[in-house]
């Protein structure tokens, strides 16, 4: 989660921990073997970032042991699973992009499926394709998009689901 | 590191403009080294008015007409922005903050994390206490709403502290903070959290 002043991990008065460059993803092999040491020795931190915000360049955030770190990328760079944004002695930290929860849509045939992609399309959700179907990311409780979809049902043939 | 890029999005007449303004005075006081660009429809009015306002050099303060809603630029296709904002990187090196203000726009526009690291979405009181409650997108997902004009709640029947804590529940824990832009009210509060979330300093 990004931070908040009254975070419980936060030294208060301690300045951030300034990360301003992906450095590569963890799961390159150049750094599997030292990853993979520093972990056994508990010297690897992961940050948990939503999939809604990973495309933030700035953000203030803890890691998993409490960390207070501050996120600066250049605008040619952007946060992904794995990304190693610090790697010194004693200390790599790992950013975890979680996919946050999906809804996928399944048309029932090419009309609907245009209709669908317009329908969304103008609701501005993020979506995510695949052969058949369309995953709407969530950023909010799932009642929320599922009460803009029950609109549609008399326009467009669809199957909503989990995603698989 | 580039500067941080912050938007401002609300409604018409919400007080985006004059929250700026006002803000412009706390960060000059902190050393931090700013630019704005204004979003209008038309227009360069609002920049106009920041440049008369003379808290900010002149060419420190660009306009991108949006030519039609103000949210096309600021999300569907904010190129326009970027590149505004590029240009004032590359000519002010050592810029901290750039902030970006929408057109005024209904409570659906939010802004693109491409254009933006952080935004805020400004309502007024005036607008009537209900609007929290309305949830839209710009309420409920700006990293920042804003309260302004909490002044005028005796004039327009509007009992504030019951519409700051409707705010905060529908945004479910994330920041809400009231202003008086006009008197310079709780923007010291705002930049702040600006400075602790973005700035880092
Ligand atoms: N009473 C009161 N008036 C305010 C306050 N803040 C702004 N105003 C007034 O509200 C009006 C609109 O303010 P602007 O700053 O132009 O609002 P805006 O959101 O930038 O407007 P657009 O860019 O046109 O959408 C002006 O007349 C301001 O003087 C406040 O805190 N209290
Ligand atoms: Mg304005």
């Amino acid at each position: 989660m990004t931070g908040t002043p009254d975070f419980p991990g936060h030294a208060p008065g301690r300045e951030p921990l300034v990360l301003s460059c992906i450095l590569g993803n963890a799961g390159e092999g150049v750094w599997q073997d030292q990853l993979h040491e520093m972990e056994h020795r508990g010297q690897v931190e992961y940050l948990s970032i939503p999939e809604t915000e990973a495309a933030r360049r700035r953000m203030r955030i803890f890691t998993d042991r409490g960390r207070d770190c501050a996120i600066a990328l250049p605008r040619e760079q952007q946060l992904e699973d794995g990304a190693v944004l610090h790697i010194a002695p004693g200390l790599a930290i790992i950013a975890r992009v979680y996919g946050g929860r999906r809804l996928r849509l399944v048309p029932h045939s090419i009309s609907d499926a245009l209709r669908i992609g317009h329908w969304c399309g103008n609701l501005h959700w993020k979506v995510v394709f695949g052969d058949g179907w369309m995953e709407v990311v969530l950023d909010g409780p799932e009642e929320r998009y599922r009460d803009r979809l029950r609109d549609l049902a008399p326009l467009a043939g669809v199957d909503i689901g989990a995603p698989e | 590191m580039t500067a941080a890029r912050v938007g401002i999005g609300g409604p018409v007449g919400s007080g985006k403009t004059a929250l700026i303004e006002v803000m412009l005075g706390h960060l000059a006081r902190a050393g931090i080294q700013v630019a704005v660009i204004t979003n209008d429809l038309v227009t360069d009015e609002d920049a106009e008015r920041l440049r008369r306002g003379g808290r900010l050099p002149p060419e420190r303060i660009l306009a991108v007409q949006a030519g039609a809603c103000p949210h096309t630029v600021i999300r569907e296709d904010p190129t326009l922005n970027m590149a505004a904002a590029d240009r004032l990187d590359r000519q002010f090196p050592g810029l901290e903050l750039i902030l970006i203000e929408s057109g005024g726009d209904n409570l659906a526009s939010t802004f693109s994390p491409d254009l933006v690291d952080y935004w805020l979405f400004v309502i007024d009181v005036a607008g009537g206490d209900d609007i929290p409650r309305k949830k839209g997108p710009g309420i409920l997902q700006a990293s920042l709403l804003v309260i302004n004009k909490a002044d005028l709640a005796p004039h327009v029947g509007v009992d504030f502290p019951a519409m700051m804590a409707e705010a905060r529940a529908v945004r479910g824990g994330r920041a809400v903070l009231p202003a008086v832009c006009r008197r310079d009210e709780g923007i010291a509060e705002i930049v702040a959290l600006l400075r602790r979330e973005v700035l880092f300093r």
